[in-house]
């Protein structure tokens, strides 16, 4: 029987992200393995093809014009006889498939697991892309009203505003925050792609109406690319990336319902946390699988910031990653309120959090979206950021500890790791 | 038929013909090509190909039929579970709480009213809904439901909506589909709106442009 086995990452590299990005699957992702060949010299997926499997990482085949868009994947990569299958988890694709290879290389069914993720999205007009978005919620209801997620995120975030007191530029601070750490990221970060320049609070909240409270500045962009993540056991690790490699010390994936309205007293979260959680308001699924990622390495869910230096979370609008702050228990000895105005998640506040840039400063090609979280996170913890960045502006200096926050549908699906620099 | 099964229909009394011929009235036409393009940005050379691919969908409703037949009737159907008495609307043709082994639940009527619980006021939405805007998207309980609908609140000044606003249900007059476009919610006729307010203020002038550029749309099309 195979053996329990510790779990590493020791690569990862992503393309740039954009839209459209006017390549194919195949290149994008072949990019992204001549990249970790070039960053990882000692890799070769002549490991994988001896020790180990491919998980791809892709949300919508409506997207790809394609069904099993991974199968011309592996084929091109050369990888034919080697296991592979893809997982598809919403906005949390990303996360779910990290999760898989973690728990390959954990259970020690395989050594070496590079997790693929792509998304093309341009492939359509940009309304029928967040159409063919919206239809992951649930098309018998909300869909058919003409509503995507981002109206859906708006309501949820109200009920979170009217709760906490907080105001539109608190949420503002926040999507400023994430444009201008892109900055620095540089070449990859659509932001700094398309935009280039910093944003002030005021550029927020002076950009067009989307769905109140979110403006066009709190949103993230329509993108086009591919990550790749580098897993694998300890062994594979020391071997590939001795200086740079980081231990995967937690990971929780936990769901919620598909229709927001019904979590407003949904019976088995209300037997676990008490009645009138989570409500509109609150990511249960995010609270319950950083509660289990924590768990497993020995941080307290309340103030679980003081365990970590740094964090990359799903902030597909600046509300979802203020309400990511409150599910994470960062808001429990300090209000959230006070939380934002504190500069809590500022580079140069406590808990840096989308140093990289997150969702609305390098962009969401869904399916290598919790995966460019996870590189970003992992280049922090190994100390890449000087080789990687455009700038050292967004580096979080000695950080030793990292969450990698994966998010999908209205808080359908979540899934947080923990990382930790060997 | 066991009775804790949802009853499979026997296709027996299907009329493939009738159906068939509903099909063709909206024909699908597969791959069809529709442009080639091409150029070089930077010094890369690229080539686009558009092609249109349609299809036609059923949505079979199932278990699910008398909440859409109720519908159709002007009717709201929600389910309560026999073992545990929750209320749910949207309906759920199984209880939802473990300890009740999905047990199949009873429809009932719902009153046409509700709680607004939440909402937003949207400045930009899917293609089907853009002529609409902007408008209120809005989370409602209605009657004793444990669970929120979402649909749209008609309202002529949407930055006047608040939560836990009594709201009231209308159907469509013209043609029902059975789905939950056929109705949508309106304020209460006892509510009234409160003073203006900076937050609606703000709400207000964040909806001039959406106004104006709805208006360009829809002399466009």
């Amino acid at each position: 029987m195979p053996e329990q086995q510790k779990v590493f990452i020791a690569g990862g590299t992503t393309t740039p992200f954009d839209y459209p990005l006017n390549l194919q699957i195949e290149e994008m992702v072949a990019n992204c393995i001549r990249q970790l060949y070039k960053d990882v010299p000692e890799f070769h997926l002549k490991d994988v093809r001896d020790n180990g499997m491919v998980v791809y990482s892709h949300f919508s085949v409506h997207f790809s014009h394609q069904l099993t868009a991974y199968w011309i994947l592996h084929d091109h990569l050369g990888l034919v006889g080697v296991p592979h299958f893809r997982i598809d988890n919403g906005g949390n694709t990303g996360g779910s498939a990290l999760y898989a290879a973690y728990a390959l290389v954990r259970a020690g069914l395989a050594d070496v697991v590079p997790v693929i993720g792509y998304e093309l999205m341009g492939s359509v007009s940009q309304s029928k892309g967040s159409e063919f978005i919206a239809i992951a919620s649930d098309t018998r209801y909300e869909a058919m009203l003409g509503a995507n997620y981002t109206n859906y995120y708006a309501g949820l975030a109200r009920v979170f505003m009217e709760e906490y007191g907080l105001t539109e530029e608190d949420f503002a601070e926040i999507a400023a925050k994430n444009k201008n750490n892109a900055v620095a990221t540089g070449e990859k970060a659509q932001h700094y792609r398309k935009v280039g320049n910093k944003l002030t609070v005021e550029d927020v909240m002076n950009s067009r109406l989307i769905s109140y409270p979110l403006k066009k500045w709190d949103c993230c962009f329509m993108s086009e690319g591919a990550a790749t993540v580098l897993v694998c056991n300890e062994q594979f690790a020391k071997q590939y990336s001795p200086d740079y490699y980081v231990e995967i010390v937690g990971a929780g994936l936990s769901s919620c319902t598909i229709r927001a309205g019904d979590r407003y007293a949904f019976p088995g979260w209300t037997e676990r946390y008490g009645e009138g959680y989570p409500g509109l308001g609150e990511f249960a699924a995010c609270r319950h699988s950083a509660e289990v990622a924590f768990k497993m390495a020995g941080i307290e869910w309340k103030d679980s910031y003081k365990y970590l230096d740094v964090a990359e979370v799903h902030d597909a609008f600046s509300t979802s990653e203020f309400q990511i702050y409150n599910a994470l228990g960062w808001c429990q000895s300090i209000t959230p309120k006070q939380f934002i105005r504190d500069r809590m998640p500022m580079m140069e506040g406590e808990i840096p959090t989308n140093p990289g840039g997150g969702l609305i400063g390098y962009g969401h090609p869904v399916g290598a979206t919790g995966l460019m979280s996870t590189v970003e996170c992992y280049y922090q913890l190994a100390g890449l950021i000087s080789r990687e960045h455009r700038s050292t502006d967004n580096e979080v200096k000695d950080a030793e500890v990292g969450l990698v926050n994966s998010h999908a549908g209205t808080g359908t699906s979540i899934s947080n790791f923990i990382l930790k620099r060997v | 038929m066991e009775k804790n099964l949802h009853p499979t229909p026997n296709n027996k009394d299907f009329i493939w013909e009738k159906w068939i011929k509903l099909n063709e009235k909206i024909p699908e036409k597969g791959w069809t090509w529709q442009n080639v393009r091409s150029g070089i940005a930077g010094n890369v050379e690229w080539i686009e190909q558009q092609i249109y691919y349609d299809m036609l969908y059923t949505f079979r409703l199932g278990a699910l039929s008398p909440y859409a037949k109720g519908l159709l009737e002007g009717k709201l159907l929600g389910t309560k579970c026999p073992k545990c008495g929750d209320i749910t609307f949207p309906p759920r043709v199984n209880c939802w709480r473990l300890d009740c082994n999905l047990e199949i639940t009873e429809w009932i009527e719902m009153p046409h009213s509700g709680i607004l619980h939440t909402f937003t006021i949207c400045g930009f939405a899917a293609k089907s809904a853009l002529k609409k805007l902007p408008f209120v998207l809005a989370y409602v309980l209605v009657g004793k439901s444990k669970t929120a609908i979402a649909n749209i609140l008609k309202i002529a000044e949407p930055w006047h909506v608040e939560s836990d606003m009594p709201v009231i249900v209308k159907f469509t007059e013209k043609k029902r589909v059975g789905n939950l476009i056929d109705f949508w919610f309106e304020p209460d006729p006892s509510w009234h709106p409160s003073p203006m307010t900076p937050e609606k203020e703000r709400i207000k002038k964040l909806c001039e442009p959406v106004y104006e550029w709805i208006k360009i749309l829809k002399r466009s099309i």
